[in-house]
């Protein structure tokens, strides 16, 4: 049995769905985080299984390194924000931040 | 000369200035009146002006000949409006024998008021710029020959009035200011109802080229009136004039005003500041019978000589009702508020003569009254400043403590109620020949003749118990007068003397145009008969 | 020589009290003495207008001026009534006589009151106007235009108003002051009327024109009525200005005036100023007309001789006095001699003036006018004395007095005007008005001036003992207090009297007393054709003493009057002194019958009491109907305004506002039903994408 794009496609599609459970359910930031990660890492999945099963010269590849490079950056700024909601509420719960909202 | 703009001057330097005073900080109160003074005098100056260069022998009343320093441009002018077509609005500014004397009487009246103001230390920005705003106003009616133009400025008079008695007035100001607005502003709304079925009446021009018009001149030639369609035209069988007329008549009238419409006045001018009642009595009243003269009587001849009989009627009941209600006033400014309705029914007496004599006569006592009443007012104001008191019974021997003031108010007093040598006497006078003379209004003459004495009857009393007799003891410090009230008398007891002994510089001025209007009515009338 | 001369001299003597007026106006307040500039121009103007009469009688005795510049103009272009007011003038030999005489009291008067008014605060006002009282009433004579004779007609009262009240601290100078011009006031009214309907029907003011008019027949509304009218419309302007029946209350009142001005003004020119208009209308009058005048110039002659007899303030009996005389001249005017009554204008004009100034020396010696509290005064003013028993007897009209021969003249005319129509009405009331002449002309004479041997040495021991020591002036006895000032005062004083005095001896008026008309010296000037009035408009003349073809009638009437008057005159001033002798005549007004007459026949009450709270009551009435009823009526307007818009405020806020709430309520409802979804937080909004995005791929798909 050869791994055909469709068990590629399979994969992300779990790791996208546990990624959008874990932003949905989590009431920790940091775990919302992870959940976001887990999504972008699903589409990376997806940006390299197409580019390798594609005929067209599809360079999902550089795509890939992009996204992981953001993320990354992505992940330091909300980290640093975290630490700062933490600091200021005591929590890094988002349904406990509503001050705007109040 | 006649290069200069000079109506447009006259008329607008006041409106420039109010931004002026606006500009000047609240704190500098002397700034503010004496740059208002400045514009007064500046009016002084141009009303000069214009009597040096005024044509006395111009004639004619209402035609394009008899206006002089005439400004007309095209002002509003929107074509194909709707049904309406072409909508045009002139500015149109020039004056006759009718308007000239009272413009000179305006800039002398608000002279001194600006004068009179001086005691004024409430809110002196808001007070200058609002007798300025009223200056042109007041100035505009008079210069004004589209009916347009002319109820834009009839209407900006009433506002500043409004806040003029409601914020510097006594202590029932608010229902006075109130009174006054409301009352004039129903005379308003009569006159602009008539003034829109004037415009919807009358074309100017011919053939296809005509257009609705406001042009007063226009509006006197009664041929311009439309064939069909326009009611208040006199080619219409079913024309709406004989409303028009009286609804114009009342509008006017509430100025006057005349009985039964006259309870506005005395309730005015007792609450309002000296200065305002001064322009009140001086200027104001004179609005009604200009409009009389200059819009009722030539856009509707007909009815202006039929019903003469009604319009001396109620004269002759003024010239009386007045005098006799004077004469139980215990308020010498209420004194002073009735006896201008008495006075201002020898004008309603001397239009409905419906002649040369007795409209000059009207126009001329107009001039008069402003100068005695106004003169009047400031003398209340001389001893209200100083005791705070204007009962007629609170005073007593005052000719003893303030020698000339009793002087300036004799000769006002006497000028008032007409002796002979003082200016009042000759436009009386003429009033009562020219009512005898038609003999529509000679019975209304002869009963109002009863005013000589009621006239003399109150000013005499109220002499007697204000200034002789014992003096008063609470009195006996009055001081007399003072330089800046010397400066508000001397030219106002000068005219008094001088248009007394020599009233022909003004009479030649009124005198041409009463004699055009008096042959534009009769030819009309007897044309219709 | 030229009439301009006399024309120029004329109106020189005119203006020349304006000129002194306006001078002391303006700088009186400066100067102390600068009211001798006032006696000065008197002095001028008086030059002057003697020698235009002097010129005129003397060379132009025949000539009448008339000359006008056109004051203010009407024109019309219809024509028909276009008109002017001239400012004109005339120069005849009445009226050049009439202004000698104005000057001639005018300057006596100024004299005089260079003493009288010594030391008054205002005598400079005083003076100033006293000119401008002599200015206008030149100008009332200057003038044959009604019109600007009413002009100045209305500024010599408004003079006699200024005057009357001249001491400004008196309430009852106050109320005379008003009570006269008001009076005058309602004759001036008719005047007015008069003039207006000679304007309405001739379109002239110039009375020498109307009068042709009137002599071609041109009548007023076409009708003799109509003439009637005129007459006695203008004749209304006189009745009050000369004080006659019935309003005649102010010129008692007037008395309240400083005593020149009333010699002045109420004695001699002014209310003369009736007179003198009526003679220069006289051509107007009708027979009925006429008769008015003599029957109101009779009624007020008896009037104010009866009055007269029983009042107790000196000055006031004179003002009675000088009613009743204006009326003898009324009467003479009314009954057809218009001469006599110009003759007797001018003789009473002196001795009037005289009998005034006689009461001003008394109060100025005395500072006492109530004839209860004066006598024997003989003693102490003998120049006062004496020139009252002069100017006494000529009011009385006792021989070789000037009034003498005018009062003969007077009483003529009305007896033949009696003969000529058998009515002795007007006749029988002159010469009452002899009889109550003479009676308190002597009155006066027995209480106030005549040496009472009965008390007069107690009097005079007291008045020397007080003047020895003059420390003690102020003295318990009020008789003594009185008696000791009284000193006769200077020349100022004593040479206008003296002056006025010599005034009324005949010798200056004709050489024969009991002579017909012409042979007086000024009769010849002034026969009805020298006055411009060439024919009488109505059977006035015919009656005349002086004018018109000589008669059997006129001899009669001639003949009987010296008699009649003269016994007449007798009988009062016997009456009076057998009274006094049988103590009978007492000053005090005591009797029913003396009070009717103390107080005027209470004709001054019904005017006071009763007309003028009534019409005070009116005024009220009709402020109170200004205020509750036509302001009521604004007002309840307002009112109704104000229920009808809360009504409609009441239905806006429930009705339509109510509909425009319930919109939001519904809204709003709505808003907080819907709100709920907003919760706020990131995931379930987030939940709200996923499953939008699930439920819009499957509807996609299908």
């Amino acid at each position: 049995m050869s791994i055909t794009l469709t068990h590629f496609i399979a994969v992300s599609a779990v790791l996208f769905s546990l990624g959008l459970f874990a932003i949905l359910t989590r009431r920790n930031s940091v775990t919302i985080l992870m959940g976001l990660e887990l999504i972008l890492n699903a589409a990376n999945l997806n940006f390299v299984a197409f580019a390798r099963f594609s005929d067209t010269p599809f360079r999902g590849d550089v795509a890939v390194l992009i996204v992981i490079v953001i993320a990354a950056a992505e992940t330091a700024v909300a980290l640093a924000i975290f630490i700062n909601i933490f600091r200021n509420f005591g929590s890094i719960d988002p349904n406990e931040i509503k001050t705007l909202k109040e | 000369m006649n290069e200069l703009p000079l109506l447009t001057l006259i008329t607008f330097l006041p409106l420039l200035f109010v931004v002026i005073v606006l500009l000047i900080p609240s704190s500098k109160g002397t700034a503010i009146k004496v740059t208002s003074l400045a514009v007064t005098i500046l009016q002084l100056i141009i009303s000069g002006v214009i009597w040096y260069g005024y044509n006395y022998s111009a004639a004619g009343f209402n035609t394009y000949e008899s206006f002089q320093f005439v400004e007309k441009f095209r002002w509003i002018h929107i074509e194909n409006l709707s049904w309406v077509g072409t909508f045009k609005v002139d500015y149109f500014l020039g004056i006759d024998g009718l308007s000239a004397p009272l413009i000179f009487l305006t800039s002398l009246i608000v002279f001194l008021a600006t004068i009179s103001s001086w005691s004024i230390n409430t809110s002196v920005k808001g007070f200058f710029s609002l007798l300025l705003l009223l200056n042109t106003g007041m100035m505009g009616v008079f210069v004004s020959l589209d009916l347009f133009l002319f109820y834009i400025f009839w209407e900006l008079v009433l506002l500043p009035m409004f806040f003029l008695i409601g914020i510097w007035g006594g202590p029932r100001k608010e229902y006075s200011a109130m009174k006054f607005f409301i009352y004039t502003l129903v005379g308003s709304v009569l006159i602009l109802v008539v003034f829109i079925g004037l415009y919807l009446s009358f074309r100017e021009g011919s053939g296809n080229g005509s257009v609705f018009t406001f042009n007063l001149i226009e509006l006197s030639n009664i041929k311009n009136g439309i064939k069909d369609g326009g009611f208040l035209s006199y080619f219409n069988p079913h024309n709406l004039r004989y409303f028009a007329f009286i609804a114009l008549m009342i509008g006017f009238a509430i100025k006057i005003p005349v009985f039964p419409f006259h309870t506005w006045l005395p309730d005015a001018h007792v609450e309002a500041p000296t200065p305002i009642s001064v322009v009140l009595a001086g200027v104001l009243l004179k609005l009604g019978g200009y409009g009389i003269l200059r819009i009722v009587y030539p856009l509707f001849p007909e009815f202006s000589v039929q019903l003469a009989w009604f319009t001396g009627l109620f004269g002759v009941i003024n010239i009386i009702y007045g005098a006799l209600a004077a004469m139980a006033q215990e308020d010498i400014k209420k004194l002073i508020a009735y006896s201008s309705v008495s006075h201002m029914g020898y004008v309603m007496l001397g239009i409905a003569a419906v002649n040369t004599t007795g409209m000059s006569g009207a126009v001329f006592q107009m001039f008069n009254h402003g100068i005695t009443t106004a003169s009047l007012f400031l003398l209340v104001g001389v001893i209200y400043d100083r005791t705070h008191l204007r009962g007629v019974n609170d005073f007593g021997g005052l000719a003893n403590v303030m020698p000339v003031y009793t002087g300036v108010t004799t000769i006002a007093f006497f000028a008032s109620f007409g002796l002979p040598g003082l200016n009042a006497f000759v436009s009386e006078l003429l009033v009562y020949m020219g009512a005898f003379q038609s003999e529509v209004t000679r019975m209304l003459a002869l009963i109002a003749l009863l005013g000589v004495l009621l006239g003399a009857a109150y000013f005499l009393w109220t002499m007697k118990r204000v200034f002789f007799g014992k003096t008063n003891e609470k009195w006996g410090e009055l001081k007399d007068l003072t330089l800046r009230e010397w400066i508000m008398f001397t030219p106002l007891v000068f005219l008094m003397i001088f248009f007394g002994v020599y009233p022909s510089p003004i009479l030649n001025m009124i005198t041409p145009s009463m004699n055009s209007l008096q042959s534009v009515l009769l030819n009309f009338y007897n044309l219709v008969k | 020589m030229q009439p301009q001369i006399v024309i120029n001299l004329f109106l020189s003597a005119v203006f020349t009290p304006l000129a002194g007026f306006l001078i002391s106006f303006f700088i009186g307040r400066k100067l102390s003495k600068v009211y001798y500039i006032n006696v000065i121009f008197g002095g001028i103007g008086l030059a002057l207008s003697l020698t235009a009469l002097y010129l005129k009688l003397q060379f132009f005795p025949h000539e009448n001026w008339n000359h006008s510049f056109e004051w203010l103009a009407i024109n019309s272009a219809a024509g028909s009534e276009s008109f002017s007011i001239s400012l004109s003038y005339w120069v005849n030999n009445l009226n050049v006589i009439m202004l000698t005489v104005v000057n001639i009291v005018a300057f006596v008067v100024l004299v005089y009151s260079t003493d009288y008014m010594h030391g008054d605060p205002d005598i400079h006002r005083y003076f100033s106007l006293i000119s401008f009282f002599v200015f206008s009433m030149s100008g009332l004579i200057a003038s044959p235009s009604l019109m600007i004779l009413y002009i100045f007609w209305e500024l010599v009262g408004f003079a006699s108003y200024k005057l009357i009240g001249f001491w400004r601290h008196k309430d009852s100078a106050a109320a005379a002051q008003m009570k006269a011009f008001l009076m005058n006031r309602v004759g001036d009214m008719m005047f007015f009327i008069g003039i207006l309907i000679a304007l309405i029907h001739y379109k002239t003011f110039d009375i020498t024109k109307i009068f042709e008019y009137v002599n071609q027949g041109n009548l007023p509304f076409g009708a003799d009525w109509g003439l009637t009218l005129l007459g006695i419309m203008i004749f209304g302007g006189a009745v009050s200005k000369s004080a006659q029946f019935p309003l005649q209350n102010w010129l008692p009142d007037a008395m309240e005036g400083p005593t020149p001005v009333s010699a002045l003004i109420h004695a001699a020119t002014m209310v003369a100023a009736g007179v003198y208009l009526m003679i220069i209308a006289s051509p107007l009058l009708n027979g009925t007309a006429a008769y008015v005048v003599a029957l109101i110039g009779g009624i007020s002659a008896v009037y104010g001789a009866s009055v007269a007899t029983v009042q107790t303030d000196i000055k006031k009996i004179f003002a009675y006095s000088t009613i009743s005389q204006l009326g003898m001249m009324f009467a003479a005017l009314g009954t057809g001699s218009v001469y006599f009554a110009f003759f007797h204008l001018v003789t009473h004009a002196f001795f009037k003036a005289g009998l005034f100034l006689t009461s001003g020396s008394v109060i100025h010696s005395t500072h006492e006018q109530d004839i209860r509290k004066l006598k024997s005064l003989a003693a102490f003013l003998p120049v006062t004395t004496a020139v009252y028993v002069v100017f006494a007897l000529a009011i009385c009209g006792a021989p070789f007095t000037s009034g003498f021969v005018s009062k003969e003249g007077v009483v003529a005319s009305t007896i033949l005007f009696g003969l000529i129509n058998g009515n002795y009405l007007i006749a029988a009331l002159m010469l009452l008005t002899s009889l109550f002449t003479a009676y308190y002309s002597v009155k006066v004479w027995l209480v106030v001036f005549r040496k009472d041997k009965a008390d007069l040495p107690a009097e005079s021991s007291h008045h020397h003992e007080v003047s020895d020591e003059n420390t003690a002036a102020h003295s318990d006895d009020d008789h003594g207090e009185h008696h000791h000032h009284i000193h006769e005062h200077g020349y100022a004083i004593k040479l206008p009297l003296i002056v006025l005095a010599v005034l009324s001896v005949w010798v200056l008026y004709v050489l024969n007393p009991i002579g017909h008309a012409d042979s007086h010296y000024l009769f010849p000037y002034l026969t009805a054709e020298k006055l411009g009035s060439s024919a009488p408009a109505d059977s006035l003349y015919p009656y005349s003493l002086s004018e018109g073809p000589e008669s059997e009638l006129k001899h009669q009437a001639e003949l009987i009057t010296p008699f009649a008057a003269t016994g007449v005159t007798l009988l009062g001033a016997l009456l009076a002194i057998i009274l006094f002798r049988m103590k009978k005549l007492t000053p005090d007004p005591e009797g029913k019958f003396t009070r009717i007459l103390y107080n005027g026949y209470y004709l001054d009450y019904f005017y006071t009491d009763i007309i003028s709270p009534l019409a005070v009551k009116f005024t009220q009435l009709i402020a109170l109907f200004d205020k509750y009823v036509v302001d009521g009526i604004v007002n309840f307007m307002g009112t109704l305004t104000v229920w009808i818009s809360t009504a409609a405020g009441i239905f806006d806020k429930y009705v339509v506002d109510g509909a425009v709430n319930f919109t939001a309520w519904i809204t709003d409802k709505t808003g907080f039903a819907v709100r709920k979804i907003q919760t706020g937080k990131v995931q379930d909004y987030l939940l709200f994408v996923v499953f939008t995005l699930i439920f819009l791929i499957v509807l996609a798909s299908i």
